[in-house]
């Protein structure tokens, strides 16, 4: 079966984002040990899932930025326009972008049936609200949390939905010299 | 200078505590020297919501330890082992960390560390990160807050899947701000 791989961005309290979607404490200047990890991370992945809000920005910036030869990143926008993506909603009726499907059903279900299909990893970056959700249905197989080096006090929490305490099971931890800490964790599924 | 840590452990969404207190998630293990911990301190501050549940625990005052409580309900009477601080708290730590002398520990909560890192008096956050989500519970740092802008300074992973992390507090906001002030004034 397929993995569903998390990776997002994380203070050290658990936030992904300021209360108004600030993202001032996040750390920019990425070491190319965290590229790589980045890199290896990503190169099994053949499917992005996401929520319809994080899409409507995320796949038209990836889009733009992989058609901009100058741009630095190009590479990542091609990789992320070009891996196949399913956006879970309850609004859209149709796919307004290129190599996208929608999932209007179940989140479980949906998630569970894209997992069952034959191919490489599956990935989610967000939203808050989308992830959130995820993690409250028990979907996510890997945690890739990159801890960045502020606490915020208040802000968009992933964690929250959760009814329960979740153990879970540390693979690696692996601090980078520009001060992020990536830490992997699986679900502890007794 | 003596320094002001804010070592805690916290669940891996960021909370010190359960909603009521409860600490059942924390692992503990074995490789994590307590002793060599407690021998880098004199000095323990924390507030009233920590320190009642430890006291009604009876534990609380720690021999060689000089104990701060920040209340300003809690009657010194009432708990002859530690110092209550009521007033001035700010100046009261401030003059602790002038003084000569081991580290001092901000044991906790949330919001002793809060009024403290605004007044740019906490040097670190030492966190050993428990791998659970909790939910709910006391965060590190309860809202609303400043954000603290930290340096990361050291991590030690231990067998139980325990991860902590060492950082500095980057105080050079603040700095400028009161730099700022003067100027204006």
């Amino acid at each position: 079966m397929r993995k569903l791989k998390l990776q997002v961005q994380m203070t050290i309290d658990g936030y992904i984002a300021g209360q108004n979607g600030e993202m001032d404490w996040l750390m920019f200047q990425w070491d190319d040990e965290l590229k790589h990890y980045v890199d290896a991370l990503t190169e099994p992945v053949d499917c992005i899932v996401l929520g319809r809000k994080l899409a409507q920005g995320f796949i038209p910036h990836w889009a733009g930025v992989a058609a901009d030869p100058d741009n630095p990143e190009q590479e990542s926008g091609r990789k992320f326009t070009d891996t196949p993506k399913v956006v879970f909603t309850q609004t859209l009726d149709t796919s307004e972008w290129n190599n996208t499907v929608l999932a209007k059903g179940d989140l479980a279900d949906e998630i569970t049936r894209l997992k069952q299909q034959d191919g490489g990893d599956i990935i989610a970056y967000g939203g808050a609200n989308f992830v959130s959700n995820l993690i409250k249905h028990g979907l996510i197989d890997e945690f890739h949390l990159f801890i960045n080096p502020a606490a915020i006090g208040n802000g968009m929490p992933i964690f929250q939905e959760l009814d329960a305490k979740q153990n879970l099971i540390l693979v690696k931890a692996t601090p980078f010299a520009c001060g992020i800490v990536v830490m992997h964790y699986e679900p502890k599924r007794d | 200078m003596r320094r002001v840590r804010y070592v805690v452990a916290m669940s891996l969404d960021g909370y010190i505590a359960g909603l009521n207190g409860e600490a059942d998630w924390i692992i503990m293990d074995p490789d994590i020297d307590f002793d060599a911990l407690f021998d880098q301190f004199d000095t323990l501050l924390m507030g009233r919501q920590t320190c009642e549940p430890m006291m009604k625990a009876g534990s609380g005052a720690m021999p060689g330890m000089k104990t701060l409580v920040f209340s300003r309900t809690l009657r010194q009477e009432d708990y002859p082992q530690v110092t209550v601080v009521a007033e001035d708290a700010k100046e009261t730590v401030a003059a602790l960390r002038a003084e000569e002398g081991k580290d001092i520990w901000l044991f906790g909560g949330g919001l002793l560390f809060r009024s403290l890192a605004a007044a740019g008096l906490v040097d670190t956050v030492e966190v050993a990160v428990i791998p659970v989500l909790l939910g709910s519970g006391i965060p590190l740092l309860p809202p609303p807050a400043n954000q603290v802008k930290l340096k990361l300074t050291g991590h030690k992973v231990y067998k139980t899947g325990i991860v902590a992390l060492e950082y500095a507090v980057q105080r050079d906001a603040g700095k400028t701000a009161i730099k700022q002030r003067k100027k204006r004034s």
